[in-house]
């Protein structure tokens, strides 16, 4: 694992109680939080020398009922070994995103998906989770619907680790899909692709990701259908999808080191305004929620952010020098208050990086 | 003679006019409780503001005067949300009913918090749009009460509950500062998610004036299917079968023969078979050839578990008339006795058989009138205790067999409600649920939002003795002020 910013050290941790005493007894010095680290160059770096806290021994499966849909696992698990589990049972965990569990639901991972398809944040049921002060809590329920009580679930996803460390996630789960299909319309001309992106996040039945992507030959169109029927993967067929392997988006492929990785979300009406910005060779992808990715020189990428928030939209400068990592449009100036009061309320010695 | 004023009534007519300002018993009467009519509390004072400036100036002045306050949609919430615990000032969102923006490109609306949730489905129709949370009430409640409840319905088995249809919100907090949560494209990445933590605060972290929903397309097909069965074991069992099968349907919602009757003996009237034990809803939505494999399935599981009979609605009248009987089955239940008392426990779908076992003892024990209707899919039950709330032995009885029937759903594993809210009602029953240290950290996150508790005060957590964080509050008070100068724009300074 690599990391660019100042450490001290690295402490592994496997188990919750262990987690509980460290804390407990810790002299306030700053930590951050890793699973596994692999996100550690797409996140902002720690703005102090830091003692890195590894979870990635915290890997069990505590609880999984399957005619319940549900799950309880470590945060320090990897998706992979959560999925391999889950699919002896026939189940899933829908949603994309890589890494360990509690790294893919802290950092809030962009999920190339259809409109009202579950992402992350759908999928966190409950937690168990300590304060840096060692206080131990729960939050939310073991069971698929649940209002008891305030959603802290939601400060967990995305909060990078910030605010409280989860040492269990309960989690929702699917029925495996058993039809699933790749498939992709490549070399179209942009507003023809457009219109198809449209139509398709309009008529989104079967179709569980879509992905529109700006490659050498032109724009292509990239979209997963699931489910039993057949009917709709041969339409598409007829008007020219054909079937490939998984679509790629721009995180996984083509990195360039000179280049920055912006990652954000405009309206799709206002895709089309943005993309006219960004100079052809510019690698793009954008996804059925308007979920976009993009590789820019930093030049372009300060200008992108600007443009972004024009329009209404948010981005944040993902993959970059550690000096550039984070930049991203500007917040709501009672939502950043508030973020640093939950900050406060919750990490007040500020331990959290 | 008429009562003399008080003064925040005198202030609060002067300021918006009696045309905005109720304070007469006979109108604020009409506000002492909402559908959880245990716990009862006539407000000071009723405000009626139209836009959130004028919300704005309502908190504004509250906060100036220190009179907690607490906002109200259309007053169906059944858990006491809306019902103030303290003398308290209610801002009722009735007047703000427009829907602002409609972009159906965008799969989003706009609306004010006061916009009835089934009109807003009514308004994007001709787009072939909808808004997806349907709570069983969405012909009155208000999608601003959605929002602080994180409403479910039928259909959240599927598509999942208000918090997944929410994008953004404007609200205004308790000091009186208006805040953007969220954007018309949701939750940011970079940010934490107030968005989701402000859905299901139940009216406590301040009162949202402009929410941003998220619009579904309409499904290429429905198919919904009626089946009868003499036994709630058979009927709980197709649901666990249907599921195992590794299908999501819509909705799966069960009624029990005391409801069932008191359906078919109510307007609500939807030809259900009396004679049967339980009735099972099942919904499907999708495209056409998947469903009519589904449709087949689910019958031979029908069968399998001995089904009296099986109706399918076969057009959009039928299933109509299957969805009116479920929908009206609270109402329906006015038949039985004068008040109603619906509960919300969630267990594992798994628990489901068992669990209403020991909930008809429970009613057995206490000698009440008890009838189930529920959310099959989700284990989300709603036991609904028929009494009569001027005899105050069998209204006691009611509780004491209430709070029974929620531990039975936590001994089994599950929640105390599924999308009611705690209010005042669940109060005692959150330390079933969570323990000091978890209320603790709740509180903490409440103080941020709403440090002086006037806004909803009383509500969600409940009180504990020692509060060993109050001590701390002045110091965080003081450690946010410094936080705020030297916070720097993109980041959370730490
Ligand atoms: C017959 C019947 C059927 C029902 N079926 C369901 C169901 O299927 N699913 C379900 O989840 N619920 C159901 N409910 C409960 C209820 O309808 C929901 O909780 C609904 O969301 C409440 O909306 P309301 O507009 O009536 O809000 P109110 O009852 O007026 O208020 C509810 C809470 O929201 C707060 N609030 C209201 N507006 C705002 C605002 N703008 N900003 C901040 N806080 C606000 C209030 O302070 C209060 O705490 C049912 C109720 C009835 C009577």
């Amino acid at each position: 694992m690599k990391v660019d910013y100042l450490t001290e050290g690295q402490t592994e941790v496997d188990r919750a109680e262990d987690l509980h005493d460290l804390l407990s007894s810790h002299d306030g010095s700053p930590l951050r939080v890793l699973g596994g680290g692999s996100r550690q160059l797409e996140l902002p770096p720690a703005s102090k020398s830091v003692r890195l806290l590894r979870l990635s021994g915290m890997n069990r499966i505590h609880r999984l009922e399957a005619a319940d849909l549900t799950c309880s696992v470590e945060p320090g698990l990897s998706r992979y070994d959560l999925d391999a589990a889950l699919a002896e049972k026939g189940l899933q965990l829908p949603c994309t995103g890589g890494g360990s569990l509690g790294g893919l639901f802290a950092s809030g991972e962009p999920s190339p998906m259809t409109p009202g398809a579950h992402s992350p944040r759908s999928l966190l049921l409950g937690m168990n989770c300590i304060l840096a002060e060692g206080l131990e809590f729960k939050s939310g329920a073991k069971v698929v619907k649940n209002v008891a009580g305030y959603d802290l679930q939601k400060l967990f996803v995305g909060s990078r680790g910030l605010l409280f460390v989860a040492t269990m996630l309960h989690l929702k789960l699917r029925p495996l899909v058993k039809h699933r299909a790749h498939l992709r319309r490549r070399s179209l001309e942009i507003s023809r692709a457009f219109e198809i992106f449209t139509r398709l996040r309009h008529k989104p039945e079967g179709v569980s990701a879509l992905c529109i992507h700006r490659e050498d030959d032109g724009i292509a169109l990239y979209l997963t259908m699931e489910g039993r029927t057949r009917s709709g993967i041969a339409s598409l067929e007829k008007e020219g999808f054909e079937e490939c392997k998984l679509p790629t988006l721009l995180g996984g492929e083509r990195q360039n080191n000179n280049l920055e990785l912006i990652r954000g979300q405009v309206r799709v009406s206002k895709v089309l305004e943005l993309l006219a910005q960004l100079p052809e060779s510019v690698a793009f992808s954008c996804s059925g929620t308007g979920q976009f990715e993009c590789q820019a020189s930093p030049d372009l990428s300060d200008s992108l952010l600007r443009s972004t928030f024009q329009l209404g939209g948010q981005a944040e400068i993902r993959r970059a020098k550690a000096e550039r990592r984070g930049l991203s449009t500007a917040m709501d100036p009672a939502h950043q208050r508030l973020s640093n009061g939950l900050k406060m309320a919750l990490d007040p010695g500020g331990v959290l990086h | 003679m008429l009562p003399p004023m008080t003064a925040i009534q005198s202030l609060l007519l002067a300021e918006f006019g009696p045309e905005q300002a109720l304070v007469s018993e006979a109108a604020l009467t009409a506000y002492e409780c909402d559908g959880f009519t245990i716990h009862k509390q006539r407000p000071l004072a009723v405000l009626l503001p139209e836009n959130s400036e004028e919300v704005q100036k309502a908190i504004r002045i509250l906060q100036r005067e220190k009179v907690p306050f607490l906002a109200r949609g259309a007053g169906t919430c059944l858990s006491g949300g809306p019902t103030a615990i303290l003398p308290s000032v209610v801002i009722e969102t009735a007047r703000m009913k427009r829907i602002l923006e409609v972009h159906a490109d965008d799969l989003l609306a706009v609306v004010q918090p006061g916009v009835v949730n089934s009109e807003l489905s009514r308004h994007v129709a001709h787009l072939g749009l909808h808004y997806a949370p349907d709570p069983s009430s969405q012909a009155v409640c208000t999608i601003g009460g959605n929002v602080a409840e994180n409403s479910g319905g039928p259909h959240c088995f599927k598509y999942g509950m208000t918090t997944d249809h929410i994008l953004g919100l404007q609200v205004v907090l308790p000091d009186g500062e208006i805040a953007q949560f969220g954007s018309s494209c949701g939750p940011r990445a970079h940010e934490f998610d107030l968005t989701g933590l402000f859905t299901g605060s139940e009216g406590t972290f301040g009162i949202t004036t402009e929410i941003t929903v998220r619009l579904s397309p309409n499904p290429e097909s429905i198919l919904t299917l009626l089946a009868a069965f003499s036994s709630m074991d058979a009927a709980c069992e197709s649901v666990e079968e249907i599921v195992a099968a590794g299908m999501i349907p819509a909705a799966l919602e069960i009624l029990d023969q005391g409801t069932i009757r008191a359906v078919e003996a109510s307007v609500y009237r939807a030809g259900y078979p009396q004679e049967a034990a339980a009735v099972l809803l099942v919904e499907l939505d999708g495209p056409a050839d998947q469903l009519a494999q589904e449709s087949n399935e689910i019958r031979s599981i029908f069968a399998g578990n001995s089904a009296l009979e099986v109706e399918e609605a076969l057009d959009q009248e039928a299933r109509a008339r299957l969805w009116r009987g479920r929908k009206g089955a609270f109402g329906a239940m006015g038949r039985l006795k004068p008040d109603l008392y619906v509960l919300d426990g969630v267990v594992p779908r798994t628990q489901l058989v068992g669990t209403l076992r020991q909930i008809a003892a429970i009613a057995k024990k206490y000698e009440l009138t008890l009838t189930n209707v529920f959310h099959a899919g989700d284990g989300n039950l709603h036991p609904n205790i028929s009494y009569d709330g001027r005899d105050a032995e069998e209204t006691r009885r009611v509780v004491a067999a209430g709070h029974e029937i929620l531990e039975t759903c936590i001994n089994a594993g599950g929640s105390i409600t599924g999308e009611h809210g705690v209010g005042s009602e669940k109060l005692d029953h959150m330390k079933l649920m969570f323990e000091e240290a978890d209320l603790q950290v709740m509180e903490r996150v409440r103080m941020v939002f709403n440090p002086e508790e006037l806004c909803n005060p009383g509500k969600v957590i409940p009180e504990r003795s020692a509060c060993s964080e109050v001590a701390r509050w002045p110091q965080m008070a003081e450690r946010i002020r410094k936080a705020e100068l030297e916070a720097d724009e993109g980041r959370l300074s730490n």
